[in-house]
């Protein structure tokens, strides 16, 4: 593993090369097409639309959405996936049904969920909690079927109750996938609230990308782009450090 | 192993339930208590499906969205195998990418349909370049990876052999790394139906997208239930096939654990 600074350090150069190439290309004319933005211009765009307090407003409405949808699809896919791992009945009651709805693209159900409940939040969190659901209740589900059943003869051994195995041992054995599906099933929430936000809801980050495009403002479509990718980015950052914490004692384990 | 009787009860006992569902759906809207301009019966949304399919109106536009898919996908597998090789060899390029490289995956690829409708307008061209994107990092992630840590015996041997890079990588690294690319064509694939779906919807592109947004902006509930159907029937066709293809593609993997498998 290289040093994380010296990683740091040559991703920097690789993006300032990167975008200096880019404005030089643009600025100098070498290099000229109107719908295309250069760095110096859409990062001064970003730096106005903070201002006028609009980027923070935009990013605050869609990363709240972000954490409710979020939150639904982690206890519903929690919930279900466990129960489809422990019992034998819901699973085969279920697994069809799961199996197609799993495939339905989700943003398809964007025009449903505004013929439902009209250009409103809830139509935002229903579909991003929907397609946040699937991989919470896979990892959950193979997390729970391949926990190793000598650990369950352990807890016999020790007499301890079903209640008691599910906590102590099932619970701890399941969390690693569990988390490394809520990392997926978080970044998937981001990218289905900002589709939303572009085909349907008329609010947030994903809509103002799509405004600024069709009243042709290049400057202002690049800046989201580039906001939206930070965002992301951090969303993902976050959650890695915290899945790193939380099963750090797995890891290390491991090795 | 289940007999096959025995699966055939659990698909019984776990179609059960969707039929219910279904009937209840129906009834309800029969006998007035759920709103069916709103909730279309079951049965109206398979008199709209029989309707669109007419004249194959339904099918021009399903093939549209599933080309408009596979060949963004498959552009992008062959730019990830590519790129990927070179970084798998290179930890110079490596190093020097990766991180970039997660930061452009953090950018939801639809947010750049928009990019893409300032240059090229709406169109084939703006959902195919979507879907291109989406679809490169997982392959290319996974391509990279594998091909950095190819058995050094492997890489040994082709130096004995007095092997040309090119030919290390073409007829070794890749090969060794099929079933690591294959996941990851899998996981794009999934993904390329769903971005080519959402770029013809933000840019009314006609396709499946398209089609949906203007059932809806005529509020024809029941064509709209009809086409998500539909959606959801190719997705499942499309994910069952790559299952299939997968399975017959890394056969002699699970072979080569044991003693060396002649090639045929």
């Amino acid at each position: 593993m290289r040093p994380r600074t010296a990683t740091t350090f040559s991703a920097l150069t690789t993006a300032a090369v990167l975008l200096g190439v880019w404005e030089i290309a643009f600025a100098t004319g070498l290099l000229d097409f109107e719908s295309i933005s250069r760095p110096s211009r859409f990062l001064s765009e970003i730096w106005e639309i903070a201002l006028s307090g609009k980027l923070l407003d935009e990013t605050v409405h869609t990363l709240q959405v972000v954490a409710i949808a979020f939150t639904i699809a982690f206890i519903v896919g929690l919930t279900v996936g466990a129960l489809m791992a422990l019992s034998r009945t819901t699973r085969r009651l279920l697994l069809p049904t799961t199996t197609f709805l799993r495939f339905v693209p989700p943003p398809a159900l964007v025009p449903l969920t505004i013929i439902i409940f009209g250009f409103a939040m809830r139509s935002e969190v229903l579909v991003a909690a929907y397609a946040a659901t699937w991989p919470v209740m896979i990892s959950a589900t193979t997390a729970v079927a391949q926990i190793d059943p000598r650990l369950h003869e352990v807890g016999k051994a020790l007499g301890l109750n079903r209640a008691q195995v599910f906590m102590k041992l099932t619970t701890p054995a399941s969390l690693p996938l569990v988390l490394s599906g809520a990392r997926i099933a978080l970044s998937v929430t981001f990218v289905v609230v900002i589709t939303v936000e572009m085909i349907g809801v008329p609010e947030g980050l994903g809509y103002e990308i799509v405004r600024s495009s069709q009243s042709l403002r290049p400057d202002e479509t690049y800046a989201y782009l580039f906001w939206i990718g930070l965002v992301g980015a951090a969303l993902n950052f976050l959650l890695r450090r915290i899945e790193g914490r939380v099963v750090g004692w797995q890891l290390s384990d491991a090795s | 192993m289940k007999s096959p009787s025995r699966r055939g009860l659990d698909l019984i006992v776990g179609l059960g339930l969707p039929v219910v569902f279904l009937l209840g759906w129906e009834l309800g809207v029969r006998s007035g208590r759920i709103d069916g301009t709103i909730f279309s019966a079951p049965s109206d949304v398979v008199e709209s499906l029989r309707e669109l399919s007419e004249g194959g109106a339904l099918r021009a536009e399903t093939v549209t969205t599933a080309s408009r898919a596979l060949v963004g996908w498959g552009l992008a597998a062959v730019i990830a195998v590519l790129v990927g090789s070179l970084m798998g060899r290179s930890a110079r390029i490596y190093s020097a990418v990766a991180p970039l490289m997660e930061f452009a995956r953090s950018v939801p690829a639809v947010t750049l349909v928009p990019v893409g409708l300032l240059l090229f307008g709406a169109g084939s061209t703006t959902t195919v370049l979507a879907v291109l994107i989406a679809s490169v990092w997982p392959v290319l992630i996974n391509t990279s990876s594998a091909v950095a840590s190819t058995d050094p015996l492997l890489l040994d041997t082709s130096k004995a052999l007095g092997f040309s890079r090119t030919r290390e990588v073409c007829s070794i690294q890749i090969p060794q790394a099929t079933p690591s690319i294959l996941a990851g064509l899998k996981t794009s694939l999934a993904l390329a139906l769903i971005v080519a779906v959402v770029a013809e919807m933000i840019g009314s592109a006609g396709g499946l997208g398209g089609a949906i947004i203007e059932a809806r902006s005529r509020f024809r509930t029941a064509d709209v239930f009809a086409i998500v159907l539909v959606l959801g029937a190719v997705g499942l066709v499309v994910n069952l096939s790559i299952e299939f293809a997968e399975r017959r593609l890394t056969r002699w993997q699970r072979d080569s654990s044991g003693e060396v498998v002649a090639s045929s």
